[in-house]
C-alpha cells in the first residue's frame, strides 16, 4: 500500500537550502483517535528550496499500522524516527510492527 | 533478593514445571540414550535450592545449551504462565522456553546493572544529545497493570509525552508510538499494558543525519503543513524528489 505525504517547506533565510528525507523517514498522523496509518518513505529525497520560499512536495511512503484505515487528506508530523529495516516490502514492514522484538 | 534475581527464580521454576509437567512425556519419542540423559538431568534439577542464584542460572543453561534444548521452541502454555509468574512480576511471556531460558540468564547476568524496574516507573525519553547524534536505541518492553481510572491510550500518552515537546515546529512521535503500542493489545490479557519502545517495532533516530528533522530541530527550515494521505495534484511545485 503507498501513501502520498505532501509537504509544505518554508525556508525563511537568504540562502538556498537543500532538504534530504532519507527512506525510512517516518511521519505520524496528528492525532491517534483518527484510526489511521502512519507511514515510512520507502526512498531518498533531495529538494532544494530557493532563499526565502516556499514549495509544496510529496513523498511516498508504506503503511506501519496494518489494523488502522487508510489515511485521506490528515494533518501529520514528520518524527525523529526511522524504520530501521532493510525491506520496504509492505508485509515484510507489516511483519516487524506486529512482532516487536524485546529484550524481555 | 533483588527483582531481577526474583523474576529469574520464577522463571526457573516456570521451566522446571514445564519440563515436569509436559517433557517428561515428550521425549519418550527421542532416543533412548537422549531419553536417559533427560531424566537424570530432570530429576537432578528438582532437588536444586532455587532461591540460590547458581541453581537458577544452572537451569537456565540447561535450557539454553543442555539436554533441555530439546523443547527450545516449545510454546509456554498460557496457563502454566499465569499460574506460574506473579503479576506484580510484570513480565511479558517468552515466546518459547528457549527465550525464557535466555531472559533468565540475562537477568542473572545483568543482576547488578540497570534495573529494568526503573524503566517501567520512569517515562520514555530519548537519549542524551539526540538532536545532534543518532545514538543507537536497544529494543525494550514492560507490562503494566493499569489502574481502574487508566486506559491504554492515557498511559501511553503519559509515558512517551517528551515525544510530543517539539510539536509546535512539526516535529512529533508521541502519536506514532501510542497507536503502534494501540495496536498490540488486542493480543495480551484484560487490564494489563505491553509497553514497546522504538527500537521494538525497528525504529531508529534519524536525527544528526543533516535530514529533515534535524533541519527544523536546528531551525533551517520550516515545516508549514504536513498531509497524509493527500492528493496528487498536492505537489504541482515540487521538485525533483529522487
Amino acid at each position: 500500500m503507498e501513501i502520498q505525504v505532501g509537504i509544505t517547506l518554508d525556508n525563511k533565510s537568504a540562502n538556498e537550502a537543500t532538504v534530504r528525507i532519507p527512506a525510512g523517514s517516518i511521519f505520524e498522523v496528528a492525532k491517534t483517535e483518527y484510526g489511521v496509518q502512519n507511514v515510512a518513505i520507502v526512498s531518498d529525497h533531495f529538494f532544494k528550496v530557493p532563499a526565502r520560499s516556499k514549495i509544496k512536495v510529496i513523498v511516498v511512503g508504506r503503511c506501519l499500522n496494518r489494523r488502522r484505515a487508510e489515511p485521506k487528506s490528515v494533518s501529520g508530523r514528520v518524527t525523529p524516527f526511522r524504520y530501521a529495516g532493510n525491506n520496504f516490502d509492505q508485509e515484510s514492514i507489516w511483519h516487524k510492527t506486529l512482532s516487536p522484538q524485546t529484550s524481555l | 533478593m533483588s527483582r531481577k534475581l526474583q523474576k529469574a527464580r520464577e522463571l526457573a521454576r516456570l521451566i522446571l514445571v514445564w519440563h515436569q509437567q509436559y517433557g517428561r512425556e515428550r521425549i519418550r519419542e527421542k532416543p533412548l540414550d537422549v531419553q536417559e540423559e533427560y531424566t537424570a538431568r530432570l530429576e537432578a534439577f528438582v532437588e536444586l535450592d532455587f532461591t540460590k542464584r547458581e541453581s537458577i542460572s544452572q537451569l537456565g543453561h540447561e535450557q539454553v545449551r543442555g539436554v533441555f534444548e530439546y523443547f527450545y521452541s516449545e510454546q509456554i502454555p498460557h496457563g502454566l504462565w499465569q499460574n506460574m509468574i506473579s503479576l506484580e512480576m510484570e513480565m511479558v511471556k517468552p515466546k518459547h522456553l528457549g527465550d525464557a531460558g535466555k531472559l533468565l540468564l540475562s537477568m542473572i547476568e545483568n543482576e547488578d546493572g540497570d534495573n529494568d524496574e526503573g524503566e517501567r516507573t520512569q517515562p520514555f525519553r530519548l537519549p542524551n544529545d539526540w538532536i545532534s547524534s543518532a545514538m543507537p536505541i536497544k529494543p525494550s518492553a514492560f507490562k503494566v497493570l493499569l489502574k481502574n481510572n487508566e486506559t491504554p491510550r492515557s498511559f501511553l500518552g503519559e509515558h512517551f509525552r517528551s515525544l510530543s515537546q517539539f510539536e509546535e515546529r512539526g516535529v512529533g512521535g508521541r502519536e506514532l508510538m501510542i497507536s503502534m503500542n494501540e495496536d498490540l493489545q488486542e493480543n495480551h490479557e484484560q487490564g494489563h499494558l505491553s509497553v514497546y519502545n522504538p527500537a521494538a517495532f525497528n525504529f531508529q533516530l534519524a536525527t544528526g543525519e543533516g535530514n529533515l528533522v534535524t533541519q527544523i530541530l536546528k531551525e533551517e527550515i520550516v515545516i508549514e503543513q504536513i498531509v497524509i494521505g493527500c492528493k496528487a495534484n498536492y505537489g504541482e511545485d515540487s521538485q525533483g524528489g529522487q
